[in-house]
């Protein structure tokens, strides 16, 4: 389809278009091949780009990927779960057959110095786009460690909570920012709000709020030490006590359950379980907030295996790095979740190239928008925080309360 | 090797097939069990003993520090992690007493009382099907039966029995308990199904022509053959509660947070100090429960014995 | 409602059918038949509204119109979770032929001791765990310890320790309602153990047997806490839902319709093998 599109419109043969017409040759070719080993060497030029990581950071379909740039992917999912990925790395010496890793950036304040991670190689030749990424994105501390670069951005967003308009009085277009205050304390959802599990975010998203008011002194929300972990439980508590919180939620079915059921008026949920409960709802139904306080940032990177740095596939990885800078990627990211990430100019460039309806188009914009709106607010996240252990012990207490 | 077979085997016809004599090599051995505990203690009882000794490390930033202390142990009380697994038990305990009171009557009609074999092979097949699914997604849809806004509250509403949504039917323990009630049914029922199943009709007769009653014969000789299915039944149910994580996650709200879930809150840290420590005290507990049990009991039915084949 | 019932009942089938005996009062069959179909209705009530809900346009909203068949035309148009299906599928079939093996082979054997209790105990130990906690323990042992790579064989060793003692506690409910005199007055007449074994013991311990089968590989087919830990790079059909919660992409559509299949699928199967189980082989 995307081939009869490219020639209709009369345009030159792109590099992509090269790529394709060579594939679907030594396709056929490897089709024809008898020796496996062959056909596989034969369908992608090179070895398969080995990778591991999260189910967000995957395309529907690798085969999407192949077709683009010629690469074969060998993807092995995981769950979002820090103690698993680590364990994994660093216990299971996946860097020793694994490429590249996706994960929500932080990983790399640990593994870059231990030495798991390589640096980017920022003037790669394949990195052909690194130079055009807006330094918001590619130099974002969960991207660095020690001044240094380890990940490449994949996709990312400011988390803060959805709600029902109606039920807080507020503006139905969902453009007006809503404090965080009505989320813990707010009396006309009292028993109506839904808290995220995840301790990394709530307790970091809390901790952000008393900060903003002044409730406590920290320097880090999302890194809480001791003393202020233990201040941050005790709202919470406090708060579940006076029965402001519905449910504390884990899945992502459960934030869309949540919300289409409306069971709750307010959740710190992810942004595609609003999309999803709107599907059912209606349109607008609910809004994923502005927020006055700030947002929990979150970004997927892309790291680089040391170990495959003396592998030979260097160029591959990098094809594929570059690849997610690219618009294809960030097109379909925005528009199957509704994530933004880096270069999204370019995935309106490619909407438009490949004939999508208007509406996605003006979905994609809408997504850059909407976080360049949210980049000018306070940011807090950390994905290996230093005060882990007492920061989970104290959300334990909440949870045992 | 069939001068072997003749010497080996005089009675029988000559020229045996190596494999079955192979076969014959099944008989129970005196190695059997030893070797069986050899291989089970190297991959069992070995990395339980390393386990537990890690409760006594602690972990730092995902690194373990090789410095032995009781910081785990200590942090189990301060953070209320200990009350995880007392819930759980104290659940655990009621959902089995709950599921023994259902399966037990349920298990006798089905092994004695039921006719037809075709309705017992049924049966048999509805409660397996139920361990071929995800739990999270049978679990799920309670949520959208027993919410504010669900098909029990609408129903109540709608016949005029109460006003504004009953608010306890889920996200609380009785929804956790309610979620449980399904799952670990089958579990109960099919152990003691097996052993009732096994006991001689003519037994059963025998307590009736002396005149025995139907509670004598429940009592006399019911129960205490199938003593070996009941203990199975209650071990097959009482465990898996214990490790219980997808209904009082979807269930409780996050308000009734048990044993899985802080286990494996610990370990998203790599926390194994934590879930070792956690584990050892579920351990104990559960190996009080049974002394306990088997004291109470020991006057009536030997446990002992219980799994001892018939020999005079 | 017992006491009523009871004396007419008693003539007619104290006379008729053996098996009626114990109950002379139909009033604990009502009642063993009324908890047996609430339970069975606790079962099945969600797994119900989750097939009607598998052809709803969203089926977690709780409302199961429009209809449509946009859920499975996903399920057919995503291919990723049939790899992680069949390894599943063959691993758990494996893992259920290894216990009934080893079930029956110790199982017989525990039953020979004159005091099994301490090895008995012994062998249940692993069901105490928890499962997160033995999935840690032999992660560490074997990877950390023994420095192997973990894969397959590590899920399995992982999923034989959870559902062997369940299997072996199946085979002991059966062996030890076995009476050895039996094979004694077998090998007088001159039967080979083997023959003795397969035509004295085997029609006995069957079910149990069987049951150790099917329970291993039900056990096996749905774990998940030990397999985390022990996969390496390996996906089975758990760790692949386990994943995909995380993709921040509802996988509800496909997750009712594939539920709804295995059901449609599973239900015959079961049926049949259990038929054939109760009804064709039990002649005695």
């Amino acid at each position: 389809m995307e081939h009869d599109k490219i020639g209709a419109n009369g345009l030159p043969m792109s590099r992509r278009g090269f790529m394709e017409s060579v594939l679907s040759v030594t396709a056929l070719g490897a089709a024809a091949s008898v020796l496996p080993g062959l056909s596989q060497q034969a369908w992608a030029a090179g070895l398969p780009v080995k990778g591991y990581g999260v189910t967000t950071a995957q395309p529907k379909d690798w085969s999407r990927v192949t077709q683009s740039i010629g690469i074969q992917v060998d993807y092995t999912p995981t769950n979002a779960d820090i103690g698993v990925f680590m364990r994994d790395v660093m216990g299971n010496d996946l860097t020793s057959t694994h490429d590249v890793f996706i994960f929500d950036g932080g990983t790399e304040d640990l593994l870059g110095p231990e030495g798991y991670y390589a640096e980017i190689d920022e003037n790669h030749p394949e990195l052909k786009l690194w130079a055009r990424t807006p330094d918001s994105w590619k130099r974002s501390s969960f991207l660095r460690a020690d001044d240094k670069q380890y990940a490449v951005p994949v996709i990312g967003n400011g988390d803060a909570f959805g709600y029902f308009p109606a039920a807080i009085d507020a503006n139905p277009n969902g453009l007006d920012e809503v404090p965080w205050t009505t989320f813990f304390e707010g009396e006309n959802v009292k028993g109506r709000v839904a808290i995220d599990r995840s301790w990394l975010q709530s307790m970091a998203e809390t901790a952000n709020y008393l900060k903003h008011h002044g409730r406590i002194t920290v320097e880090d929300p999302a890194d809480l030490p001791a003393e202020q972990a233990r201040q941050v439980a005790d709202y919470l508590v406090e708060r579940k006590r006076a029965g402001q919180f519905r449910t504390i939620f884990t899945a992502f079915e459960e934030q869309v359950q949540l919300l289409s059921n409306k069971e709750v008026a307010m959740i710190n949920c992810w942004e595609p379980a609003t999309k999803e409960a709107n599907n059912a709802l209606g349109p607008n139904s609910v809004i994923y907030a502005f927020t006055v306080e700030g947002y929990y940032l979150w970004g997927h990177g892309a790291c680089v295996a040391a170990a495959a740095m003396d592998r030979g596939n260097v160029d591959n990885i990098y094809k594929l790095l570059n690849y997610f800078l690219d618009g294809e990627y960030r097109a379909f990211q925005a528009k199957e979740r509704g994530y933004a990430g880096p270069n999204m100019d370019l995935g309106v460039q490619y909407a438009i190239d490949h004939g999508w309806s208007k509406e996605d188009i003006d979905g994609l914009k809408w997504a850059e928008e909407k976080v360049r709106r949210k980049f000018q607010k306070p940011f807090f996240c950390k994905v290996v925080p230093e005060h882990a252990d007492v920061m989970e012990e104290e959300w334990q207490r909440f949870l045992n309360a | 090797m069939t001068m072997q077979s003749r010497s080996d085997s005089p009675a029988l016809p000559q020229r045996r097939p190596f494999a079955k004599r192979l076969l014959d090599g099944l008989k129970p051995s005196r190695l059997t069990v030893p070797t069986f505990l050899l291989a089970w203690s190297f991959l069992v009882i070995a990395p339980l003993v390393v386990i537990v000794l890690f409760s006594f490390l602690q972990v730092k930033a995902y690194r373990v520090v090789y410095t032995p202390s009781l910081d785990t142990w200590i942090s189990l009380i301060d953070s209320g992690r200990w009350m995880a697994a007392v819930r759980t038990l104290r659940i655990g305990i009621t959902m089995t007493i709950i599921e023994f009171v259902l399966a037990f009557p349920f298990a006798l009609w089905l092994a004695k009382g039921c006719r037809s074999k075709t309705v017992k092979a049924m049966i048999i097949t509805l409660l397996t099907i139920p361990f071929f699914l995800d739990a999270a997604s049978r679990i799920i849809v309670w949520r959208s039966i027993l919410g504010q806004t669900g098909a029990v509250n609408t129903a109540l509403m709608s016949l005029g029995i109460t006003d504004a949504p009953i608010d306890w039917l889920l996200y609380s323990e009785f929804a956790v308990h309610f979620g449980l009630l399904g799952t670990h049914f089958p579990t109960m029922v099919f152990p003691i199904f097996m052993s009732i199943a096994l006991i001689d009709d003519d037994y059963i007769q025998a307590s009736q022509d002396l005149g025995g009653g139907p509670a004598q014969t429940l009592f006399n000789i019911i129960i205490p053959m199938a003593l070996p299915g009941i203990v199975a039944g209650i071990v097959f149910t009482l465990v898996p509660l214990m490790a219980a994580f997808v209904e009082p996650q979807l269930l409780g709200g996050g308000f009734v947070d048990l044993l899985g879930n802080s286990v494996n809150s610990a370990l998203q840290q790599l926390k194994y100090p934590t879930a070792a420590a956690l584990s050892t005290v579920v351990v104990a507990l559960l190996g009080i429960c049974l002394a306990v049990l088997v004291l109470v009991t020991r006057r009536r039915y030997d446990m002992a014995s219980m799994f001892v084949a018939i020999r005079r | 409602m017992s006491t009523m019932t009871l004396a007419p009942a008693r003539e007619d089938r104290a006379a008729a059918r053996p098996q009626g005996r114990l109950g002379q009062s139909a009033g604990w069959k009502t009642m063993a038949k009324a908890f047996g179909a609430f339970a069975l209705a606790m079962i099945y009530i969600p797994l119900i509204w989750l097939a009607v809900m598998s052809f709803a346009a969203s089926p977690l909203s709780g409302i199961p119109y429009p209809l449509t068949l946009d859920n499975y035309r996903q399920l057919g148009g995503d291919a990723r979770w049939v790899t992680p299906m069949q390894t599943s599928l063959w691993l758990s079939a494996l893992v259920a032929f290894v216990c009934m093996v080893i079930a029956t082979v110790v199982g017989r054997a525990i039953t020979r001791l004159e005091r099994p209790g301490g090895v008995i105990l012994l062998t249940l130990l692993p069901l105490f765990v928890p499962g997160l906690t033995m999935g840690a323990a032999l992660f560490i042992f074997l990877r950390s310890i023994l420095e192997l790579k973990l894969g397959i064989w590590s899920i399995f060793l992982g999923q034989l320790v959870w559902a062997l003692p369940f299997c072996m506690l199946l085979v002991l409910v059966i062996a030890s309602r076995f009476d050895l005199r039996l094979l004694e007055a077998a090998e007088d007449l001159g039967a080979s153990p083997w023959r003795r074994f397969w035509d004295i013991e085997m029609p006995i311990l069957r079910p149990g047997i069987f049951g150790a089968g099917i329970f291993g590989f039900l056990l096996s087919f749905n774990e998940l806490p030990r397999s985390l830990f022990l996969r390496g790079i390996e996906t089975t059909m758990p760790i692949y839902n386990w994943a995909m919660a995380a993709s921040q992409q509802s996988q509800i559509p496909i997750i009712f319709s594939l539920t709804t299949l295995l059901v449609a699928v599973t239900l015959p199967v079961m049926g049949v093998f259990f038929w054939f189980l109760f009804v064709k082989l039990d002649k005695n």
